[in-house]
């Protein structure tokens, strides 16, 4: 790979992990997880997973307001009514970005899906998009995002097709 | 979709739910003892925990607020 893309995919992994951060801290999560990383990708400038998940009609407010709903349906299935108790979504849960490291943190989840869509971006010898990252997540068979993505009818070999597509 | 509680992934989801939501209500909890005067040492009490543990999980909150107050001066 050119040395300038490398320079540009370390500009892309820089805003892919700071927003996955700040999307999980407002919504009132300590560290990002797979379902905020895809979330963070589909507002990278590439545009890609933006347009592959756009084909399941699914946008990135549609994507966030399934998260706050799987986790309050997965509350209701143990008869807990997380508009009562936790106050679900409301804006006093979001949690103040620390401005402290230059570290990224992340949930294994996070990692394991940012590793996978690198890898898969190194081994087509493609600059890093945010399709890899949608590949990665379309990857995820459970826990959050993976509840998520079946919730909103989003089937997994079609939004493979969907990523491949935007990456060309 | 199946939403049955003997599902373990079903079980697991919850208990990723009820996480969050401990967590969440720890934070306003220890929020509004804070704002009643109580001291680290007191919190830590309630929590069950040494006072190190609530300092580290709790107190970085308020130095960004207080923070975010001095840079809104």
């Amino acid at each position: 790979m050119n040395p300038m893309n490398a320079v540009r995919d370390m500009r892309t992994i820089k805003v892919l992990l700071t927003d996955a951060e700040r999307i999980a801290r407002e919504m009132g999560d300590e560290e990002p997880g797979a379902e905020h990383l895809l979330l963070s990708a589909m507002g990278l400038p590439d545009g890609a997973a933006a347009r592959a998940l756009g084909r399941f009609g699914v946008d990135a407010a549609r994507l966030r307001a399934a998260i706050v709903q799987e986790h309050a349906d997965a509350l209701a299935a143990i008869g807990i009514d997380a508009a009562t108790v936790g106050g679900e979504g409301r804006p006093a849960a979001a949690l103040p970005v620390e401005p402290r490291s230059r570290l990224y943190r992340s949930s294994p989840s996070a990692q394991e899906a940012f590793q996978a869509a690198g890898a898969m971006a190194r081994s087509a010898k493609q600059r890093l998009s945010s399709a890899h990252v949608v590949l990665a997540a379309a990857d995820v068979e459970r826990g959050t995002l993976a509840r998520v993505l079946d919730a909103l009818g989003v089937e997994r070999a079609a939004l493979r097709d969907a990523a491949r597509g935007e990456l060309g | 979709m199946e939403r049955s509680p003997d599902e373990p992934a079903t079980a697991i989801a919850a208990v990723i739910a009820l996480r969050r939501l401990a967590d969440r209500m720890e934070r306003d909890a220890v929020d509004a003892a804070v704002a009643q005067g109580w001291t680290w040492q007191q919190i830590a009490q309630a929590l069950g925990v040494t006072r190190q543990a609530a300092h580290k999980r709790h107190a970085a909150r308020f130095r960004d607020r207080s923070r975010k107050t001095e840079d809104d001066r």
